[in-house]
């Protein structure tokens, strides 16, 4: 009988649902569960992008309230949370113990609101999935409760405006740094990206969503987002399944955006073309220490989907890496997989990668054992096995344990070099090692 | 003890009168303890908080050849991952990763297949079972599946019964796992008393605990290291130690006494060894009770000469510091504190129970405080104790210490530093040099974090949602 173990410390969809609330300035959650839930995921999560966030309220429920219901302990939360913390909208989260036993917490989050105060409830205890699908319920929800709560379906597009999905944060380390590129890079051609996490943004950001010209998600994780938006509001999106690394995908994706917007004006060409200049600079300012080094290494990835996409295209389209194993670490739908297969069929590269879907560290060791590979782009569960092989490791996927992310990003021409410096150093720090 | 007839011991508000939630004088509070009328308190508003799930992990994360299966939701495995860096690289760990329809028809299978499927993969020398609140409310039969599979696979397998509700105090997860390990693992019962004496060692990190081994080494003992750092071996022979000695008793208490109750162990009775005086009085206690008195008063008086005349000057002079940790931590280390010329100036413990009316009394005599802060996590009430005290530095965990840098107040973070034992005294000064002597970072913080509280928060006693509990 086969059996998928999950070992990988990604959280639950309640871990995912915290993490991407918490991405946004002026949202508070409020857990109505067992008191570990906040600390588990500030420990768990909290290694990875050096994030602080254990002040969550918390009902902690006890056993008395699992055991009669803890919907008037709940009650009582809501009302001391919107007096003392300071936030524009509350959204209660139940965890497993709390939807298991039954308490109305819609109810509650709804009599608060007729009392006046900002609170919404989502539902996603953590047995509903894992953290991807905490995110999905995450924004669904806001959605959900800003198109039933306002009026601004009927509000003029914004010429150029483009909301971006599916960058999750947390799962994803890098989420500042890449939301931050794609921003940039946006701008630089001439739209206007509408970010709605990490630094400065805010509740704003999604009030004005329905106003946007064009939804973009980078990564399947978004496409039930983008596509309730085109219900709602009409607007069109790109579904553009990987993140942009590097100088190919980098422009194969804001091509995908002149085409996603027809109508708009668009300045691709001048931001490709200084973009691509910058780039070969750089490559050949590298290529001595390329050769002297032998940066030419086959590799294994392990790596939740969009992530591991851009890192794929630019590694081997441009840096001329040989990929050897994939092992996808989010869980992408059989719609997902299927697109994920089209586009490493796509790669210009005449050795494809093995792909397999795990979320079992021990699995994608013995994977990576038998692939006789040179180097690994993993996380930190890979720290063991590199040293095993004595392979140089790049950490770029959750967990991060050892590692602090703020702003750093592989994404874009910039962020593509960048990847080739650490890269770099890891691959001669392990030949120093070695010596 | 209630070894036999119960999967888990009782909660520690039950077991030891806990209280996990006060704001207040401290001689009241010590009255209740006195007279056994300790009166419950809750908080109406709360922030979340370390639970016994969360408290077993960090243990077992730390036992050698081992595996754990966290049979629960994936989230409930989640702060493993933040035991990685200081575990043992011998121990692994899954999650039966339950959904919604093992939630409804049970998940015994799936907990099974796992534990078969852990076993072939690593042939570990024991399989922990760690229950969640899913399990614990739909009542799954871990029981069943260790008795079948214990037989099949020759393999000790050990259910901990955490629960993530019962208790307020995380930990309880110590008492949970300590009974798990004597109830349901074979201890060895035949044979001569044993040369060795049990360290009771459970969250300190691994070079303290070396250190600390280091000196009863110098005293001619031979140390058995368990649980965290331990394997099935030094577990196993526990039984027959000498003596059983801890470190945190606040953490390892209940272990030392079952072994004593169960096996004929003696616990010793001892507060944390940490500062020189808290050092030498730990080391003391042990020689008496092996009957190398003499050896152990020299050990101490030579490693507090070395240690006094390592620290010349200590920037502690007259400072007014706060200290958050465990009960008998935090006593023990405003005594270090006292000892380096600095002051209380307040303190949080995380609980606080019957085993301390001596650390309350020398609360108020000792370190002339009148006022005492229970807490475990809840940093907003930490924030206004601190707004109002205005202390000159802060000592805690860094989760705590945190929100104390968050105001500019220079920080020590208690296990970043490693504050155990003689070298701990050194390790701990210096660092205190450090975060008086450069407090850019935390003014710099100070000075652009915004606190998620409100203002009105800071008008407000501490103990406004601290409410007696309405049976």
């Amino acid at each position: 009988m086969a059996l998928t173990m999950k070992n990988t410390g990604r959280g639950c969809a309640l871990h995912g649902a915290i993490q991407t609330l918490q991405a946004i300035p002026g949202v508070v959650p409020i857990l109505h569960s067992s008191a570990g839930c906040g600390i588990q995921h500030y420990l768990g999560a909290g290694t990875t992008s050096a994030h602080s966030g254990n002040f969550i309220p918390s009902t902690n429920v006890a056993e008395k309230q699992v055991v009669f219901g803890g919907t008037s302990r709940l009650r009582e939360q809501i009302k001391n949370t919107v007096r003392l913390i300071e936030g524009e909208l509350y959204v209660v989260l139940g965890g497993c113990a709390t939807e298991l036993v039954g308490d109305d917490i819609p109810a509650m989050a709804k009599e608060s609101r007729e009392q006046g105060y900002p609170v919404i409830d989502i539902a996603c205890p953590g047995f509903r999935g894992d953290a991807y699908t905490g995110y999905q319920l995450a924004i669904q929800g806001l959605i959900r409760h800003l198109a039933t709560s306002t009026n601004l379906s009927s509000e003029a597009k914004v010429p150029g405006l483009v909301n971006v999905f599916g960058v999750v944060p947390g799962q994803n380390a890098f989420w500042e740094g890449d939301l931050a590129e794609i921003r940039s890079l946006l701008e630089q051609v001439g739209l206007q990206a509408n970010i709605f996490f990490g630094e400065g943004a805010g509740i704003e950001q999604w009030k004005i969503l329905p106003r946007a010209e064009l939804n973009v998600t980078l990564s399947s994780w978004g496409l039930p987002a983008v596509r309730s938006l085109q219900e709602l509001y009409g607007t069109p999106y790109a579904d553009c399944p990987y993140l942009p690394v590097g100088e190919s995908a980098t422009k194969e994706f804001l091509q995908s955006i002149i085409v996603a917007l027809p109508n708009t004006k668009v300045r691709v060409e001048a931001l490709t073309e200084r973009g691509g200049r910058s780039w070969s600079y750089y490559l050949g300012r590298v290529a001595d220490a390329y050769m002297k080094n032998n940066f030419q290494k086959e590799f294994a990835l392990v790596a939740e989907t969009a992530q591991g996409l851009g890192l794929l295209k630019c590694l081997t389209q441009d840096y001329g890496l040989i990929p050897k194993v994939w092992a996808i670490s989010d869980a992408p739908t059989v719609e997902a997989q299927a697109v994920i297969q089209g586009e490493v069929n796509k790669l210009a590269v005449s050795v494809r990668p093995q792909i397999v879907y795990s979320g079992d560290v021990g699995e994608i060791h013995d994977l990576i054992r038998a692939s006789a590979v040179e180097l690994i782009l993993g996380s930190s569960l890979e720290i063991k096995v590199s040293r095993e092989l004595d392979i140089p490791l790049l950490q770029i996927s959750f967990p991060l344990t050892d590692k602090i992310i703020l702003g750093r990003t592989y994404a874009g021409y910039r962020g593509g070099l960048t990847l080739l410096e650490d890269l770099g150093n890891e691959i001669i720090a392990n030949e120093q090692g070695g010596k | 003890m209630n070894l036999r007839n119960s999967k888990t011991p009782p909660i520690r508000e039950k077991r030891l009168n806990s209280v996990q939630a006060y704001f207040g004088d401290i001689a009241p509070l010590l009255t209740e303890f006195q007279q056994n009328t300790v009166r419950p308190r809750i908080r109406t508003f709360s922030q979340a908080s370390v639970d016994d799930i969360i408290s077993v992990l960090q243990v077992i994360s730390g036992i050698h050849q081992s595996v754990a299966i966290i049979h629960g939701p994936r989230g409930c495995a989640a702060s493993r991952l933040s035991f990685e860096r200081n575990g043992v690289e011998d121990s692994y760990w899954t999650v039966t990763d339950l959904n919604e329809r093992d939630t409804i028809i049970g998940a015994e299978k799936v907990l099974c297949r796992t534990v078969v499927e852990m076993y072939r993969r690593y042939r570990p020398q024991v399989i922990f079972i760690v229950a969640t609140p899913v399990v614990a409310i739909n009542n799954d039969d871990i029981l069943s599946v260790v008795e079948e599979l214990r037989e099949e696979l020759k393999c000790e397998i050990v259910p901990i019964f955490s629960d993530g509700f019962k208790s307020k105090i995380g930990a309880t997860g110590f008492d949970v796992l300590a009974h798990a390990l004597v109830k349901y693992l074979p201890l060895e019962r035949s044979g001569e008393p044993a040369e060795f004496i049990n360290l009771l060692a459970t969250t300190e990190n691994g070079r303290e605990i070396t250190e600390l081994q280091q000196l009863l080494t110098q005293l001619g003992l031979q140390v058995n290291l368990l649980p965290r750092l331990g394997s099935m071996e030094t577990i196993s022979r526990a039984s027959h130690a000498r003596i059983s000695v801890t470190v945190n008793r606040d953490e390892s208490n209940y272990l030392a006494t079952l072994l004593q109750d169960e096996y004929g162990v003696p616990a010793l009775k001892m507060e944390p060894p940490i500062g020189i005086d808290g050092t030498s009085r730990w080391l003391q206690q042990i020689g008496e009770a092996t009957g190398n008195a003499a050896g152990a008063a020299e050990l101490a008086g030579n490693e507090t000469r070395r240690i006094k005349a390592l620290i010349q000057e200590t920037k502690l002079e007259n400072k007014r510091v706060y200290i958050s940790a465990s009960p008998a931590i935090a006593v023990a280390i405003g005594n270090l504190v006292r000892e380096l010329g600095g002051k209380m100036a307040g303190v949080t413990v995380e609980y606080i129970d019957s085993t301390h009316q001596e650390q309350l009394q020398a609360l108020q005599t000792e370190h002339s405080l009148q006022q005492l802060h229970v807490a475990q996590g809840q940093p907003f009430e930490v924030i206004n104790i601190l707004k109002l005290l205005k202390p000159d530095l802060f000592i805690g965990e860094p989760e705590q210490a945190v929100w104390a840098a968050r105001l500019g107040i220079p920080v020590v973070s208690l296990s970043a530093v490693g504050v155990f034992g003689y070298e701990g005294v050194l390790r701990f000064s210096r660092q205190v040099a450090k975060a008086l002597n450069n407090g850019s970072f935390v003014s710099r913080l100070a000075a652009t974090s915004q606190l998620p509280y409100k203002s009105g928060w800071y008008q407000k006693s501490v103990n406004w949602y601290i409410k007696q509990e309405v049976k």
